[in-house]
């Protein structure tokens, strides 16, 4: 069964005045437990408006979101529960801090959520491990940390909850390419581990190359495609075509194919290409 | 080509002592010696800490070095009565587009600057109008920046240091911010400055696609040089700069692992290579 | 949406009084609050209270949206009224009741008193309706500007003012986005008592105090960076200029000063 659907989801904004926008059209989709999912799209592509919808803190319009099976409108208590199972890190989490020590703010979550005193400390800790986030790091104040710190420790606030989906709205803006591979492996290794589902926004397609299982792609507030990262390139031009970006390699192998070389077309990373090339070495292929 | 902005031997600490006989000093930048004339179009790519914000706050007397010398057009930073002066002459973007726009209305932010230096009213409405023009901003003129897209607000800003009329733009992170879209409208509006215009541009950022488009970069560690070159020969250190933290452009990486002939940067000259490896 | 509320309750348009100088309308609306207080019978009032109705008529601000404005207040000139009814003991008696005791005096100064109320809140209204904050700022800076010793003071007010108001929409924004990233996180801010919702938006004002100290730091170096050095030399793009219209705005409040003027000596007996 599917952890997460939505079934025609329509959000209209400021409804029945002159500048109601519809930020998503009946969007109906399913997400398979343990997935990686990466959602790309423009700004205002309603990226953004589907996500805060799956925890609950948008109400849609139209239609209906089931975590775990479960419509999450159903009553107070369901909505309650969509807030603790749905984990929602939203760009930028570290101007969300606001506790005295960085253990204090990462339990914030989990006392939320009326956990026994232990069993808090226990998740901070387990948190805290994940994102790399050292004991000295946990009795300091949030705010004598450096900007990449600061980030894991958000993130692991919203961890710490231990949400079976764990949602990040551009988990890697503005950070370095450092700070960015961190990241994305932390991201990664949670999966892994966990083997909880996780969705990624993202701007930047090399990320989501990276690390991503499943993409989701967002246009005029539809879904345009829902598939393999390898199917997804393999419609590069529509990607294009909407004004999206695309890994530097699929671009160099669309070029490729366009010039009558037999090359695969769902090339997007450096390794792949290499193997691609060398295999028309081999077989001899000449322009 | 004439000098606009000199670094000569310069070293900068943020800790308070900065003797060396009182133990090891941390340098946020050391040694560093560089020169931008009229024209030019330098990218400085770093990780975060590795110097290049310093750098850009040295440029406009924001920091003071605490030895060697920074020069603007020849005026030392050091000289106080003429800090106005060299911020004329180097103006600075920031990261943040909120951060930086004080006007509730677009042209009035524009004014901002020309007002500071005592213009004459025509003149700063010459200067305002041109500068929104040159940015792509002119038919926002009388909007609320707040209404405004990323991009779009800190094209404003670039416009409020255009009327500045300065010799030299330095742009510390101006993209960090950005999505896609907001990025690429910032690149194009300085790339045509520095084109139509012959600004001198010092482009601060870590994204190494942006900065392959300088004709110069400089890769900055631990307060110092790393490389400094065009970029086809910074990027062929892919090593060495996927050791300090940073990317290499895929077209790069690919021809190199390929072990194709030639210097590398871009996504034609990478498809060429392969094309030609296969004759 | 929350951010479009703009401060100062502005209504754009396009009118003679929208277009009159902001300075102009600042000294018109304080002379017309004065000449309100100094009107001592209802022919006098009745005659500031018609150049209003003509003022408002001009600045195509509908009347709907004028007389919003008054009830704020609704409250003081209920009370004001009551208290000038029940006090005040000169005239004939209307009612004798027991410890009531209601005059014709008494009635008549309630009335005068809520008008003088209303006229002065629909006067000040009015400059807010037709004048955008940032001129009604930048009209008070100029003003001064001539007293030279008042000058730095009245700068930096005004350009305190600027940026509150250019960073209103950016905070509101700001706040919600934290409330929005705690709420995630499963805070309660809409339940629970006072106390409680009180101590609920901690974890939203702790982070809002913080980036806003941080935008304060960065606003100033990017305005230093900009050549910012305080009113010392600093000029301005848009000239205020008076203009005809300003003129006719001068001479509008000139007859009426007299007509009050005259009317207050032509009625001697007040109210």
């Amino acid at each position: 069964m599917s952890i997460l659907k939505t079934d025609n989801l329509t959000y209209k904004y400021s409804v029945g005045t002159p500048f109601e926008v519809t930020a998503l059209d009946s969007v109906s989709l399913e997400v398979e437990k343990g997935e990686l999912v990466a959602v790309i799209g423009h700004t205002g592509s309603g990226k953004s408006t589907l996500i805060q919808h799956f925890n609950g803190l948008l109400k849609p319009t139209e239609g209906s979101v089931l975590v775990d099976g479960q419509d999450i409108w159903e009553s107070k208590k369901t909505l309650r529960e969509a807030r603790f199972k749905v984990g929602l890190c939203f760009q930028y989490p570290e101007y969300q801090l606001f506790e005295e020590t960085v253990f204090a703010d990462i339990a914030f979550g989990p006392k939320n959520m009326k956990l026994p005193e232990e069993e808090i400390k226990e998740r901070v800790l387990r948190a805290a491990e994940f994102t790399g986030v050292t004991k000295e790091m946990l009795e300091k104040s949030p705010f004598d940390l450096s900007g990449g710190e600061k980030r894991r420790v958000a993130i692991a606030g919203v961890m710490a909850m231990e949400p079976e989906i764990l949602i990040l709205d551009e988990p890697t803006s503005g950070l370095d390419p450092k700070g960015r591979d961190t990241i994305l492996r932390l991201i990664r290794d949670y999966r892994d581990n966990t083997g909880s589902t996780v969705m990624i926004v993202s701007h930047s397609m090399e990320d989501v190359a990276k690390i991503a299982t499943k993409v989701l792609v967002m246009n005029r507030a539809t879904v345009m495609s829902y598939d393999t990262v390898p199917e997804t390139y393999r419609h590069a031009e529509e990607l294009l075509s909407v004004g999206l970006d695309v890994p530097q390699i699929t671009k160099i192998f669309m070029e490729l194919k366009r010039r009558g070389l037999p090359v695969r077309d769902d090339v997007y990373t450096v390794e792949q290409a290499v193997v691609e090339i060398d295999r028309l070495r081999k077989e001899g292929v000449r322009v | 080509m004439e000098s606009i902005l000199k670094f000569d031997d310069v070293y900068f600490s943020y800790d308070e002592e900065t003797d060396e006989t009182q133990g090891e000093v941390h340098w946020a930048v050391s040694a560093l010696s560089l020169e931008v004339k009229r024209g030019d179009f330098i990218a400085v790519l770093g990780h975060n800490g590795s110097g290049k914000s310093t750098l850009a706050k040295l440029s406009n007397a924001i920091l003071i070095p605490d030895k060697g010398e920074v020069t603007v057009k020849g005026i030392s930073t050091k000289d106080e009565d003429r800090t106005l002066e060299i911020r004329k002459h180097v103006g600075m973007v920031f990261q943040n587009p909120d951060n930086q726009i004080v006007a509730t209305v677009v042209e009035e932010d524009v004014a901002f600057g020309p007002e500071n230096l005592g213009l004459e009213p025509a003149e700063i409405r010459e200067r305002v109008d041109d500068a929104l023009k040159a940015v792509g901003m002119y038919e926002f003129r009388e909007n609320e920046p707040h209404n405004l897209s990323g991009g779009q607000k800190q094209r404003v800003a670039i416009a409020g240091i255009l009327a500045m009329r300065p010799e030299c733009i330095v742009l510390d992170e101006s993209t960090a911010m950005l999505d896609p879209k907001g990025r690429r409208e910032v690149l194009e509006t300085v790339r045509k400055l520095h084109d139509e215009f012959g600004m001198a541009v010092v482009f601060i950022t870590h994204y190494m696609d942006e900065a392959a488009m300088a004709d110069r970069v400089i890769v900055m560690e631990q307060g110092k040089v790393l490389f400094d070159g065009a970029p086809c020969d910074v990027f062929q250190n892919v090593d060495e700069l996927r050791r300090v933290g940073l990317d290499v452009p895929q077209a790069t990486e690919l021809a190199l692992s390929l072990g194709l002939p030639g210097k590398i940067l871009t996504l034609s000259e990478c498809t060429d290579a392969i094309v030609d490896s296969l004759k | 949406m929350i951010k479009d509320i703009t401060i100062g309750q502005y209504f754009p348009g396009n009118s003679v009084i929208h277009r009159m100088d902001p300075r102009m309308k600042l000294v018109l609306t304080i002379v017309y609050i004065v000449i309100i207080f100094l009107c001592k019978n209802f022919w006098a009032l009745g005659l500031m209270l018609l150049s209003l109705v003509v003022m408002c008529a001009l600045s195509g601000v509908p009347a709907k949206v004028i007389l919003k404005s008054i009830k704020p207040i609704a409250i003081i000139i209920t009370f004001t009224a009551i208290l000038n009814i029940f006090y005040v003991r000169t005239g004939e008696p209307l009612l004798d009741w027991h410890f009531i005791h209601i005059t014709t005096g008494g009635v008549f100064t309630a009335v005068f008193m809520i008008i003088r109320i209303c006229a002065l809140v629909v006067a000040s209204s009015l400059l807010t309706y037709t004048t955008s904050p940032t001129q009604i700022t930048d009209g008070i800076e100029r003003l001064f500007s001539p007293l030279k010793f008042m000058r730095g003071g009245v700068h930096t007010l005004a350009m305190m003012m600027t940026i509150a108001l250019r960073f209103i929409p950016t905070l509101i924004d700001e706040f919600e986005k934290i409330t929005n990233a705690q709420k995630a996180r499963g805070a309660d801010l809409e339940t629970g008592n006072l106390v409680e919702r009180a101590k609920a938006l901690i974890p939203v004002l702790v982070p809002l105090f913080i980036t806003s100290f941080r935008r304060a730091y960065e606003l100033a170096f990017a305005m230093e960076c900009r050549c910012y050095h305080g009113a010392e030399g600093r000029t301005r793009m848009k000239i205020m200029k008076y203009s005809k219209l300003d003129a006719f705005g001068f001479l509008f409040i000139l007859f009426a000063t007299g007509g009050v003027i005259a009317l207050n000596m032509f009625f001697r007996h007040v109210v």
